[in-house]
């Protein structure tokens, strides 16, 4: 009996020794995804609030170009740049009203050339 | 011996199983029986409600033309605590900023007293400057990155940007810094522009700073929605520069142009003087953001004298052939005057000579009953319906105040009040053929993505005559515009046109009239048949040379320049191959395919 009790204490506790390991292990690689799955977390964080800071910045980008985009095309600005004399327009009918004062007889409509047609290019 | 340590160990752990029941108690009180309110603490220390602004609408013209948009902008905020080189910062931000350096450095050095630490300390939110670009903004915080320098932030906020400035700026009013509309299409359609803020419930970590990761509900703002309106910047331009130009001669106390598409009513353009700077408001005065088109009455005068001729024709008590009798120039029954002595006119010429007693007996053909009711048809003494604030209803009195004189005075325009848009809508409806029609200055309401929410279409408000009378006030109308009539300097090369001049006395408040301040104005419509636009002129006090301070000689030259590049812009066809009212000569035009005459 007693040989016995020396026989199995002198036996590595092999079983006992895995089931332990596995347990450290089991908790250490529990932490470890824990940590990292906060890690990962805090890190989609960061991504979610850098992109939305690109994306402000973007907007912002863009309403500032609309904006000088409107300024720049607005009819105040061409109106002023034609007053100053920045902008040249060309006329809007190419030819002018002409008023003849002798009249044809009766009712008659007749063509009337127009001089500026011949300097067209 | 052994009893003591007994005894001893005993009194221990009683101790300290009291105390661990009293902190058990304490916890299980803390956790279970106190725990909604320390959880209400916790969540409060830690979220936060945070709003989302919705994005305000943009406003552009009917051809899409943007006149009212957002733009941000930045404030540019110290934080004395944190700044470490008062002068090196103060010379960077000087240039950007535009500031004198002596200035920031002054402001930087501001202290406030803390009571914690009983004594000054640098101030932690030092205002510098409001409403900096945003690209003067970003330029300058990456000077400052680069040159590793701390303490100052950039807040951002949104501003209302008018890329046209004064055009139209009584039309559009203005956003105030609260993103509040003031005046114009801003104020009448605010809630439609300025959306609905959404919010989002956040987390935060121990120093306040988001945790973006923790989030919790949230509502998505809905942006505000975009309006299109009827007005034409190509047409407003014109207006303006035409009305620039007259003021810069005149010198009126106040003017108005209005141009407006009779068949639908829509608004093209309307301007009005003084008008004041959408983007610099703080130089405006309160006077000049008044929209006079609508919110100033005056006496019309003459124009008003299409308003009893359509209803004694409507009425068929008259014909426009019948002839009247006019007194010889004085009608003594009732104290009128013509300016010239007429005997016998047909009631077409009483509009072309705009005779006094000639409407005047209209009127009382008419009977006061009736001639209230066609005038109140018309529109006057009520407000048109248009989609812009402080309307004014005008002064329409009814018979039962009316004295003797009160119907042949209102018949020639006189004793009634009314704004402009009023006659820009009754003069629509005698060109459209008897329709009164609602003023619109929407054309429709769009989302963000473009798709069309809601429109307005043209509303009839109610027929007013029949056609026939009312195409027999516009041949009238037509004769008015020549040679013979009160504005044959509001004819217009290459088309027919239809107009009625007003040359009225101001009131001086005490029943009486001021004798040499006078309201001019033109009303009118071309092409005269089948009309694009209908514009009305009013000049409240011009400084015209002596006796020439009429509707015809001041403001049917206005009516005529800005109808003519009107015409032109629209493309519109010419419908004459003679000058109105003169039977030589042949006009001829060439242009957009058609060709010459």
């Amino acid at each position: 009996m007693r040989a016995n009790h020396r026989h199995y204490q002198n036996v590595v506790p092999v079983a006992r020794f895995i089931i332990g390991i596995a347990i450290v292990f089991f908790i250490s690689s529990a932490s470890i995804f824990y940590v990292w799955s906060r890690n990962q977390i805090d890190l989609q964080g960061r991504g979610i609030k850098e992109l939305e800071r690109e994306l402000a910045k973007l907007q912002n980008e863009c309403d500032v170009l609309r904006g000088q985009i409107a300024r720049r095309s607005s009819t105040d600005t061409l109106q002023q740049g034609f007053l100053n004399g920045l902008i040249r327009l060309a006329p809007i009918a190419h030819f002018e009203p002409i008023y003849r004062m002798e009249t044809a007889d009766g009712n008659e409509v007749r063509a009337v050339s127009n001089p500026n047609r011949s300097r067209r290019p | 011996m052994r009893t003591t340590a007994r005894s001893r160990a005993l009194c221990a752990c009683g101790l300290l199983a009291v105390c661990f029941t009293g902190f058990s108690w304490r916890l299980v009180h803390v956790q279970v029986r106190q725990h909604a309110s320390y959880a209400e603490v916790a969540t409060a220390k830690h979220t936060a409600r945070v709003p989302i602004p919705a994005r305000r609408g943009a406003i552009c013209d009917s051809e899409g033309e943007p006149l009212a948009q957002n733009e941000p902008i930045r404030t540019v905020i110290a934080d004395g605590s944190l700044i470490q080189d008062r002068d090196a910062l103060a010379g960077i931000l000087a240039g950007p900023l535009q500031m004198p350096a002596g200035e920031l450095r002054t402001m930087l050095a501001r202290t406030v007293w803390s009571e914690v630490q009983r004594k000054e300390v640098p101030a932690q939110y030092i205002v510098l400057k409001k409403r900096v670009p945003e690209i003067v903004a970003s330029d300058l915080a990456a000077t400052l990155a680069a040159r590793r320098l701390r303490g100052i932030r950039f807040d951002q906020e949104t501003t209302r940007i008018y890329p046209n400035a004064r055009l139209a700026c009584h039309v559009l009013g203005f956003a105030s810094a609260g993103h509040t509309g003031v005046g114009g299409v801003e104020q009448t359609f605010n809630r439609t522009l300025s959306g609905e803020d959404g919010f989002r419930m956040i987390a935060r970590d121990g120093t306040g700073r988001e945790l973006p990761q923790y989030r919790g509900f949230e509502r998505l703002p809905r942006n505000g929605h975009n309006l299109r309106l009827t007005i034409d910047m190509g047409l407003q331009n014109i207006v303006e520069t035409e009305l620039d130009a007259a003021c810069r001669l005149f010198k009126p106390k106040s003017a108005t142009v209005i141009l407006m598409e009779p068949h639908s009513g829509a608004v093209l353009a309307l301007a009005n003087r003084p008008n004041f700077d959408l983007n610099d408001l703080k130089r405006g005065k309160l006077e000049e953001r008044r929209n006079r088109a609508i919110a100033d009455l005056y006496e019309p005068g003459s124009t008003f004298k299409v308003v009893t001729a359509a209803a004694a024709l409507d009425r068929r008590i008259v014909g426009p052939q019948t002839m009247i009798f006019c007194e010889n120039g004085y009608f003594s029954a009732y104290r009128l005057r013509d300016h010239a002595a007429y005997r016998y006119l047909s009631v077409n010429d009483i509009l072309v000579h705009s005779s006094n007693i000639g409407v005047a007996k209209l009127a009382i053909q008419l009977g006061e009953k009736n001639f209230y009711e066609y005038v109140r048809r018309f529109g006057f003494g009520d407000s048109t319906g248009v989609s812009l604030p402080a309307e004014e209803r005008g002064v329409v009195h009814p018979p039962q105040v009316w004295d003797k004189l009160t119907e042949t005075r209102m018949a020639m325009g006189h004793a009634v009040s009314v704004t402009p848009l009023q006659v820009a809508a009754a003069m629509s409806a005698i060109a459209n053929g008897g329709k009164l029609m609602m003023p619109q200055i929407v054309k429709d309401v769009t989302d963000e993505n473009g798709v069309v929410v809601s429109t307005f279409p043209p509303q009839e408000v109610r027929p007013v005559c029949r056609e026939s009378a009312a195409r027999a006030v516009r041949d009238a109308m037509v004769e008015v515009v020549t040679p013979k009539g009160t504005a044959s300097s509001a004819r217009v090369f290459g088309y027919k046109v239809a107009g009625k001049t007003g040359t009225a006395q101001k009131p001086d408040g005490h029943g009486n009239y001021l004798r040499d301040k006078y309201v001019v104005s033109f009303a009118g419509f071309m092409p005269a048949v089948d009309p694009a636009f209908v514009a009305v002129v009013v000049f409240d006090e011009a400084r015209a040379k002596q006796g020439q301070n009429y509707g015809g000689l001041v403001a049917a030259p206005i009516f005529s320049r800005i109808a003519e590049k009107a015409a032109r812009y629209l493309g519109l066809p010419p419908t004459e191959t003679r000058m109105q009212g003169e039977s030589g000569g042949i006009f001829a035009r060439e242009g957009k395919g058609i060709l010459a005459e």
